[in-house]
This record gives C-alpha cells, structure tokens and sequence, in this order.
C-alpha cells in the first residue's frame, strides 16, 4: 500500500497501530460480516455463478444442459469482468498517461 | 443469491434507513428483505434517546427490552468486554461477560459486496417479473 506522509489516511492508520485492541466477537454467521478482505475479488466467481443459475433457471426452455450453460454462461462473466478491469487498468494507468506527457 | 449476501456482509448489509437507495433493489426480493430489515432495525441496533437508531460500536451492548447502548469495559482477568445492566428489569444491576454488541458493522468490500448481492437478487427477481409479464413466445430451438 502507497502511504503519504501526513496525509489523513496515514494519520489514521498509525493511531490504529498506537489504540489498544478493542477484543471482537467470535464470528456470528449472518450477523457479522466474514473477513474476505484481502480476496474480495474472489467473490466474483459465486457470484457469476449465483447469478448464471438465476438466469438460465428463467431462460432455458428445458434443464437437459442447464448445468453446461451455467458453467458457460459463468465462464463469460468472469471472463468479461477480467477483460474490463484489464482494459479499465490499460486506459488508466497507460492510455491517459500517454495522452497527459503529449499534451502541450 | 439474498442468503449469501447476508452471509457475506452481515445483517448489517439490509438497512433501509442508512442504505434506501439499496434498499428499493433489495426490496424486490420480497416479504424476506423487509423482515431482514425490521430485524436488524428493532433487534440489533441500539436506540439512542438524542439521535435514533444506530448501529453498536464495538465498546457496546444493547440492552434487551429498551434496546439502550452500555458502554461495556474490558475485564482485566480475562480481557472480555463486561456489561453492567442499566434500568428497571430484574436483570437491572447485574453485569454480563462477554457482553459482545449485538452485531459487527460491515465495512469497506465486504459491505459493499454483501450489499450488492442482495440488491442483484432483487434485480434478479425483476427480470423474473418482466420475462413473466412481458414475455414473448420463443421459437422452439431459439437459445435463451
């Protein structure tokens, strides 16, 4: 993580490391939320999935091949996901720096 | 879709109060997001005379029946938070360890994740009624 010296976020974050731990509660499935932090993206795959259930369950005429096109239609979204964050990525961090050195 | 973004947030994430806007997408789930949300609002948050309904912070315990926060204090001896009951129940008087606040606030992705399940549920259940109610005929063979 980038910090910034005396910025507000680095503040807070070194009087978190100085404040005594507050104990927390066992985890309460439903009440509490699970500590997924570091791998929220990995949330996208039950979620592709939940959502591709959902809508194949609607859509399909018939579920002879209802679980080939949920793992396919799950197969795009994650996919798409991936190549929007990717592409998302290039035009940040590549593209409108390229065009920014170049301006006059 | 409904269960795992609770599972994923926590009640926390169905709050037609502090979240509305989410909350008419969740709504479309039905009877269940609103007795999620009647839950959450009259059994898990603390009620406090000046401003209303909150959420616990981490150093509080609701007291059942007046749903009032305490201000619980860590036991020296066993580093569990300790509640001493307030009010005019036979419990009035006496201390709870481990007094833990009634739910943990969810924060950052995983609030907004469990949010977002829950409102694509809804969603979900939008495209339902419209295939349901708008739906054409489809030609045998057609692919979905």
């Amino acid at each position: 993580m980038i910090s910034f010296p005396g910025s507000i976020l680095t503040i807070a974050a070194q009087s978190a490391d100085k404040a005594p731990a507050w104990p927390m509660p066992p985890f309460r499935p439903f009440l509490d939320p699970i500590e997924l932090h570091q791998w929220w993206f990995l949330l996208l795959i039950p979620m592709a999935l939940l959502v591709s259930m959902t809508y194949k369950a609607v859509r399909l005429q018939t579920l002879e091949r209802y679980w080939r096109h949920v793992t396919l239609m799950s197969a795009q979204i994650i996919f798409g996901m991936i190549a929007l964050g990717a592409s998302t990525y290039l035009m940040v961090f590549w593209f409108a720096r390229f065009v920014a050195e170049r301006a006059p | 879709m409904f269960v795992s973004g609770l599972f994923i947030g926590g009640i926390d994430v169905v709050d037609r109060r502090e979240d509305f806007p989410w909350f008419v997408g969740q709504a479309l789930v039905g009877p269940i997001a609103f007795g999620v949300d009647w839950v959450h609002q009259n059994q898990y948050k603390v009620r406090v005379p000046a401003s209303g309904l909150r959420s616990a912070y981490p150093n509080e315990y609701r007291q059942p029946g007046t749903g009032l926060p305490v201000i619980t204090t860590l036991d020296p001896a066993t580093g569990l938070p300790v509640a001493r009951l307030t009010g005019t129940s036979p419990v009035a008087g006496s201390t709870l360890s481990p007094a833990w606040p009634p739910n943990v606030k969810s924060l950052g992705r995983m609030n907004e994740l469990g949010t977002l399940f829950c409102t694509i549920a809804g969603m979900l259940n939008l495209i339902c009624i419209v295939d349901a109610a708008f739906s054409r005929r489809r030609e045998q063979g057609e692919p979905a």
